[in-house]
């Protein structure tokens, strides 16, 4: 029984134990420490923004990169499958007969 | 400050750190860790400005920021703290570990010293809203009314609150006491 009294008050007394507690002063230089690190946060986002800006921008050149290739390989491609001349005009050419309707 | 004034955020870092500090150290239990969420809590003050209402107090609103911050700061603390400790999982989370318990707050008198870091490691095993309507009213000196305000709660609930924290902090507190 006393050392269920004894449990008790010592429990009692820890629970009262923050009583009078007196508050701890925080780091005088806490304003300068906080300016630093926002200055490093925004240097941080600055860098990322940066980044972000060059993938981008990679990301623009090859797609035109792309297309511009595209583009030339499609037209070199037109090209080699342009229709044979016709039967007609191979003679005309090869014996030099003028095809040319305007008078002069 | 809501201009983005940086002599307005100096007055107001000089003027409530010792508070936000004071607060953060009672929910964190550790001085270098409080002093980085006390950076936290600041920089969120002046990214959020422009969010205040005014229809509180600066104190309350800054307190409000400060007691989330710490929570997120301790939630986020147990979590790796698990994940490092998976044998943790099989203790029973109960009974108040008899293991030295390390956090001493510079504030508490010499001759309290030892009965307030078994208090302190009591205080963890309460549930959030216990520990932060216990942690005000003890190491703020807050009344139940702006226990109230700052928690958003109406005052029998917090009442309630600190009635159930103080309990359940006796139980332990027992157990701690039984057990050694």
């Amino acid at each position: 029984m006393k050392q269920h009294l004894d449990i008790e008050k010592a429990a009692t007394q820890t629970l009262n134990s923050l009583d009078n507690i007196q508050q701890h002063n925080a780091n005088p230089f806490l304003y300068a420490k906080i300016k630093q690190r926002m200055e490093h946060q925004h240097k941080l986002a600055a860098i990322d923004q940066t980044r972000l800006m060059m993938r981008l921008a990679a990301v623009l050149i090859l797609f035109i990169g792309i297309n511009g290739l595209s583009f030339y390989a499609l037209k070199k491609h037109s090209k080699a499958k342009q229709p044979a001349q016709s039967g007609a005009n191979a003679f005309a050419e090869a014996y030099q007969l003028n095809t040319n309707t305007e008078s002069y | 400050m809501l201009k983005g004034d940086e002599i307005a955020f100096k007055t107001v870092v000089d003027t409530y750190k010792n508070m936000v500090y004071n607060t953060v150290l009672g929910f964190v239990q550790n001085l270098h860790d409080a002093e980085d969420v006390t950076q936290d809590v600041f920089i969120k003050v002046y990214e959020n400005i422009g969010g205040f209402k005014q229809q509180s107090k600066l104190s309350t609103w800054i307190y409000r920021i400060s007691v989330t911050q710490a929570i997120d700061f301790t939630r986020h603390k147990n979590r790796k703290k698990r994940a490092g400790f998976l044998s943790g999982l099989l203790g029973d989370d109960d009974q108040l570990s008899v293991e030295p318990v390390d956090f001493v707050h510079p504030g508490i008198l010499a001759e309290n010293k030892e009965q307030a870091a078994i208090l302190f490691a009591a205080i963890n095993k309460l549930s959030e809203k216990q520990k932060t309507a216990f942690i005000l009213q003890k190491i703020q000196d807050m009344s139940q009314q702006k226990i109230a305000e700052v928690m958003q709660l109406n005052e029998g609930a917090v009442e309630s609150l600190l009635t159930r924290a103080r309990t359940n902090l006796k139980k332990l507190l027992i157990n701690y006491y039984s057990s050694i």
